[in-house]
């Protein structure tokens, strides 16, 4: 399967929220996904840190950045969207599911938040 | 430019037929063509890489005495079957088809479209281009960064740009100068063209 | 956060960034790539890494002393663990070094940020055939220097590279250097050189935006494997002299050699700006740090070209300022000071054309990014895209600097215009 088109590379794994690939200048690092309007991104962060055991590391205000092992998540408060950076040292072919998998257990998350606001 | 073949006879019944491209040798250039309603193949692009394959293929087989003029080279990518056969000295078949084909009748239908091409293609003797001109397009098509290849050959070398721009006024010092430099910059130790 | 980071300061309001008094910027590793490979296009593989080798060995020395002095180290092994922390903070990789009891100083990595990236970026493209890691050579000589009982400069050669496909790079280093050791322009003589800071269009904006860019960028730093992933692509904190110091000396043995094709080099010099906007500028606006920092990107030209000065400023480029802009028609572009121009002057004196060719070069890319690009789309940021752009028919615009700080002019103005 390619995942250059736009138009093709749309997975869906639930709760209406999708992971397609991100801009990156190196091939098939960046991942991207946007939480639905409204979910508490903080929780949501809070979540997925507690169940990959992620390092809140710096980033610029407004940014909650979460390393889980050499892999990075990155979520924008203000707009909810959610960057999965899949270290280099993955092989190429590998960094989808790399992501994919670190897209389950943030859609976990993104679940847990949503019972918790209700 | 018009196909010199009638591109969509040539291609119409064979099933799973995905593009076509015939390819001239040694420059890698597409002779003729035909792809599929919303493919999204560039010719040239094919054109280029497929015969730079054919080409290091007929080199690999030669320097095993392995080689015969009827080579054919099959590829069976993710989603697809890539066929690249031989026509004569001057001319290569490229041919593309769904990755679900039979190969027992991807066999037949190839033949079909073989018989089919070689029914149009000229009696002549291609004339080739000059060697200078192959290297530059062999470069732009390896080379890391390839935007800036010519600035590099050019500080490389010592040849002003617009010399490398107009390769045909290159002396043949300079050609043997800019196949060297070609060459330490893909890492070869010569460059096959 | 390093624990050298205590020791960053910003010089304003030029937003030029020191490290105990050794200027720096941050560069990513398609620039620092690129630059390296004009280095050796124009003066040889082999006397490449030796002229890059020396220039980080030189920018090196003074900073480590600094550190040492700052941090109280007296013992080689003191030293030793601070050169490899700095060499893993600033995202050139992890490089354990080995003093032998007889005198010989090697190290070792297998993450090391140019072999490293190059194999990345070029490994599955081209058969590299000489080593990359002249940066790591240059800290193997100037710790040798510093902890050797024998006064004078080292050199050393990498004798197996990642970029070549050895499983880890090794650096050997060897004392003795027939060229000597050679001053780097540091804090003071930026400072001799800086013209009156003037700024620009949108100053509020901008200086905004750069502000928060430094404040991340300060707290960054390398991982276990000492490299700095950010916005998607490898940063480091490097030596501003490093890339002026050969980037010139390239240019200098051009014209003396081939001076038919010295326009060919200091074309690939400013083509190193368009490969650091295109690629680390434009990872930038596009990475969820500046929409959470600046908003989503919508993509208009004055919005590209502001953010591109910002950004320019949060790297450490100096205070580039706008000075015009008509969007797809003309930009006018400003600084008073920035690190080609005082490298220069050092080195050369005043020059008789303009040569603050990164600036140049990234001028151009500006325009190219705030009108050709359509950010809505979110445009991949590949090296397809990158020829579509800047390669080709042309770019669209032509490029002149009617006045240059390496001429002796109050400041650096680059003017881009359509054609």
């Amino acid at each position: 399967m390619s995942y250059h088109g736009r138009s093709r590379n749309r997975d869906r794994c639930g709760s209406g929220v999708n992971l397609t690939l991100d801009t990156s200048c190196t091939d098939r690092r960046a991942f991207r996904t946007d939480l639905p309007t409204g979910t508490n991104v903080d929780d949501v962060a809070k979540g997925l840190a507690q169940a990959t055991g992620a390092d809140r590391v710096a980033s610029v205000p407004g940014v909650i950045s979460l390393r889980i092992g050499r892999d990075e998540v990155v979520l924008v408060a203000r707009t909810g969207r959610v960057q999965i950076r899949v270290d280099a040292e993955i092989v190429r072919h590998e960094r989808r599911l790399r992501a994919e998998s670190l897209f389950v257990f943030l859609l976990q998350a993104v679940r847990a938040a949503d019972v918790n606001n209700r | 430019m018009t196909d010199p073949l009638p591109s969509s006879e040539v291609a119409a019944g064979i099933n799973g037929l995905r593009a076509y491209l015939v390819i001239t040798m040694p420059d890698c250039l597409p002779y003729s063509a035909w792809t599929r309603a919303g493919s999204d193949i560039s010719v040239e692009d094919s054109a280029g890489y497929f015969g730079d394959l054919v080409r290091a293929n007929r080199q690999g087989l030669k320097s095993v005495g392995a080689w015969s003029a009827d080579m054919q080279v099959t590829i069976e990518a993710s989603d697809t079957l890539v066929v690249l056969r031989e026509l004569n000295d001057h001319f290569v078949c490229c041919a593309m088809y769904d990755r679900n084909t039979a190969l027992g009748l991807l066999r037949l239908q190839l033949k079909s479209l073989v018989d089919r091409i070689m029914a149009g293609l000229p009696q002549l003797d291609v004339e080739e281009r000059p060697r200078a001109v192959r290297v530059i397009e062999f470069l732009e098509r390896y080379a890391p960064d390839p935007h800036a290849v010519l600035l590099r050959v050019s500080t490389r070398t010592g040849i002003p740009l617009a010399s490398l721009r107009d390769p045909l006024v290159l002396n043949p010092d300079q050609v043997r100068s800019l196949e060297e430099t070609a060459a330490r910059i893909l890492g070869l130790e010569h460059i096959n063209v | 956060m390093s624990r050298f980071s205590q020791f960053a300061t910003l010089l304003e309001p030029y937003d030029l960034t020191f490290l105990a008094g050794t200027p720096y910027v941050y560069h990513c590793h398609h620039f620092n790539l690129f630059h390296d490979q004009t280095i050796d296009d124009a003066v040889g593989e082999k006397a490449g890494f030796e002229l890059r080798a020396r220039a980080a060995r030189d920018a090196f020395v003074p900073l480590l002393q600094a550190l040492f002095e700052r941090l109280g180290a007296t013992t080689a092994a003191e030293k030793v663990d601070i050169a490899q922390d700095l060499f893993a903070s600033m995202g050139q990789g992890r490089l354990a070094i080995e003093l032998g009891p007889d005198g010989t100083v090697r190290g070792r990595g297998a993450h090391l940020h140019y072999g490293f990236a190059w194999r990345e970026k070029y490994g599955e493209r081209v058969k590299r055939a000489f080593p990359a890691d002249a940066v790591a050579a240059g800290l193997v000589a100037a710790v040798a220097e510093l902890t050797a009982q024998s006064a004078g400069p080292w050199t050393a050669s990498e004798t197996q590279c990642v970029g070549m496909r050895a499983p880890a790079c090794e650096i050997s280093g060897k004392q003795g250097d027939s060229h000597g050791r050679r001053r780097v322009a540091d804090q003071a003589a930026f400072e001799r050189y800086l013209g009156e800071s003037t700024g620009g269009l949108h100053e509020e904006t901008i200086s905004a935006i750069a502000d928060g860019l430094q404040g991340f960028v300060r707290g960054a730093s390398g991982d276990d494997r000492g490299l700095m992933q950010a916005f998607n692509v490898f940063v480091t904190q490097h030596f501003s002299s490093y890339y002026a110091d050969t980037g010139f000396a390239a240019v200098k043995l051009v014209e003396a050699v081939s001076p038919a094709v010295a326009g060919s080099c200091e074309e690939l010099l400013r083509e190193a700006g368009h490969v650091c906007v295109f690629n680390t500028f434009g990872n930038i606006l596009m990475s969820p740090e500046w929409e959470g920092m600046v908003g989503p990107l919508k993509g208009d030209a004055e919005e590209i070209v502001q953010g591109c000065a910002a950004i320019a400023r949060g790297l450490g480029f100096g205070r580039w300022a706008i000075a015009e802009h008509e969007p797809g028609k003309r930009l006018v572009l400003r600084t008073q000071s920035n690190y080609e121009a005082t490298s220069w002057l050092e080195r050369y004196g005043k020059a008789t054309h303009p040569r603050c060719y990164f600036m140049q070069g990234a001028a151009v890319a500006f325009m190219v990014l705030a009108t050709r690009v359509d950010w809505a789309e979110r445009p991949k940021l590949t090296q397809a895209y990158y020829d579509n752009l800047f390669r080709g028919k042309g770019l669209g615009f032509k490029m002149q600097s009617p006045r240059c700080l390496t001429m002796g002019d109050r400041e650096t103005e680059i003017v881009v215009e359509a054609v």
